[in-house]
């Protein structure tokens, strides 16, 4: 699926018989991150990041890389986290819920990340033993997440969709079948990259595999509109020359900001999709994130951060 | 008729909304749809994790006021004002001790009040500790007087036991 960026599946958990955090003093929490910590270490290759002792840029270079949830990186008070040396698993102990388990893949590949998560959360409820109720499943913090625990998403760059404006009937059919779309950096705007991630709304009554299937077949549909809308746009020679610019511009700059260059490598990507650019979309998919402020800001290690990135994009493409 | 949320305004807004086939409609008045955000796209929030859209805007709408005046609080503190007013539950017991009150939050939220398990039942439990469990229930609703509970859950040990 060409426009598929990644896919990530989320499980929320709580250990039974620990209130949930809302209700938990500082030194309890500061407790249970270090058990979890020291339980979820046995289950793998895991590098763990306490959270407090982290500066901002590195915070931000980890929600940069959709590792951690801003929010997570807003409160990092006796918040840790457990990253995987693949890059694919993170565990986010205190988050909203005790745990937040997540498996993170590039391109479409719902059920195989489905399948990795699972296995890891097997591993952690066989050690920890998670709060469940044969009647509402798995209990979580908030009841929104009730039930699977489950938050399944797919990352969707959708420049045709954005350009005529049919992205705007995608929230009411999509609410039909339980599932959601929100915008990734600002909405409906061609500088915010046109990336959008769709994911299941619904967490109670349905089973992963059937919440899976609704998305697979819904992210299907939506792949077919945009494939089918960017044909007819570049029928029109304005939208080759568009991309083509855009290519232009990111191969010889000196000096490019952070939304600029979004803006730009969403162009390349279009221009890549539509057959017109012979670009490899994953290398602008890694750019999206490597060329963003926290991730240039440790890059360029004090130099000129629009400098750097400008260097960066003319020898990656 | 009269706005749903202030209950004091002409409604003028007309929301209709369906989750997992089930529709709900709302009518608010001007002030209120703004307040809670209807029709403004709520479906388009910045962050990638941001899991809980239109949750926060939900809640307001439909708590009625006898269920935020209960006095009856879970074992961890929280009642259900709180649980209200912050979009979170205190413990994993409160969604047992506000069952009712939550229900139709949950049905709103997911259009289902139940769980469907997980068809490899890896969840399946050792079943002598489920009837451990069981007659652990018993005995507490023994000691609170709760007589048909308590019969309840024999008949549901005996019939276990028989398995």
């Amino acid at each position: 699926m060409k426009n598929a960026i990644s896919t990530r599946i989320r499980f929320a958990r709580n250990i039974a018989g620990v209130k949930f955090l809302s209700s938990m003093t500082s030194e309890e929490k500061r407790e249970l991150l270090l058990r979890i910590k020291d339980e979820a270490k046995k289950l793998g290759d895991f590098d763990f990041i306490d959270m407090s002792a982290l500066s901002d840029i590195r915070a931000g270079e980890l929600v940069e890389k959709h590792l951690i949830s801003p929010e997570f990186a807003e409160n990092r008070e006796n918040c840790g986290v457990l990253l995987s040396k693949d890059g694919i698993t993170s565990i986010m102990i205190n988050e909203e819920d005790h745990l937040r388990i997540q498996v993170i893949m590039p391109g479409e590949c719902l059920k195989e990340a489905l399948q990795k998560a699972k296995e890891i959360e097997k591993k952690l409820d066989d050690a920890l033993s998670f709060a469940y109720s044969d009647d509402l499943g798995y209990l979580t913090h908030c009841p929104s997440n009730i039930g699977t625990g489950m938050r399944a998403s797919v990352m969707l760059h959708l420049p045709a969709m954005t350009e005529t404006g049919a992205i705007g009937r995608l929230p009411s059919v999509l609410s039909q079948n339980g599932l959601t779309v929100r915008g990734l950096y600002g909405e409906g705007t061609r500088a915010g990259g046109a990336i959008y991630q769709i994911s299941n709304r619904v967490s109670l009554g349905l089973s992963e595999e059937e919440i899976i299937n609704r998305l697979e077949t819904m992210i299907k549909k939506i792949d077919e509109t945009e494939t089918a809308l960017t044909k007819q746009l570049f029928e029109n020679e304005r939208m080759s020359d568009r991309v083509s610019r855009a290519l232009g511009t990111l191969k010889y700059a000196k000096l490019i900001s952070s939304s600029e260059a979004l803006g730009l490598l969403s162009d390349v990507r279009f221009g890549a999709e539509a057959g017109v650019l012979d670009v490899d979309s994953n290398v602008i998919d890694r750019l999206s994130y490597e060329i963003q402020p926290c991730s240039m800001e440790v890059a360029a290690d004090g130099k000129n951060r629009d400098a750097v990135r400008a260097e960066k994009l003319r020898n990656s493409l | 008729m009269l706005c749903e949320n202030c209950k004091k305004n002409k409604a003028t807004t007309y929301f209709k909304k369906t989750v997992n086939g089930e529709t709900t409609e709302t009518f608010l008045c001007e002030d209120c749809a703004k307040k809670l955000g209807v029709g403004s796209g709520m479906m388009f929030k910045n962050s990638i994790f941001d899991d809980f859209g239109g949750f926060d805007f939900l809640f307001p709408e439909f708590i009625k006021p006898n269920r935020l005046e209960s006095e009856k609080k879970c074992e961890c503190g929280k009642t259900f004002r709180e649980i209200a007013k912050s979009g979170l539950v205190g413990c994993e017991k409160c969604y047992e001790t506000f069952k009712q009150e939550l229900a139709p939050t949950l049905r709103k939220m997911h259009g289902a009040i139940s769980h469907k398990a997980r068809k490899d039942s890896e969840k399946k439990a050792d079943p002598k500790a489920e009837i451990k469990e069981l007659k652990d229930r018993m005995s507490k609703a023994i000691k609170e007087e709760n007589f048909e509970e308590a019969a309840r859950l024999r008949d549901e040990i005996k019939a276990r036991e028989e398995k």
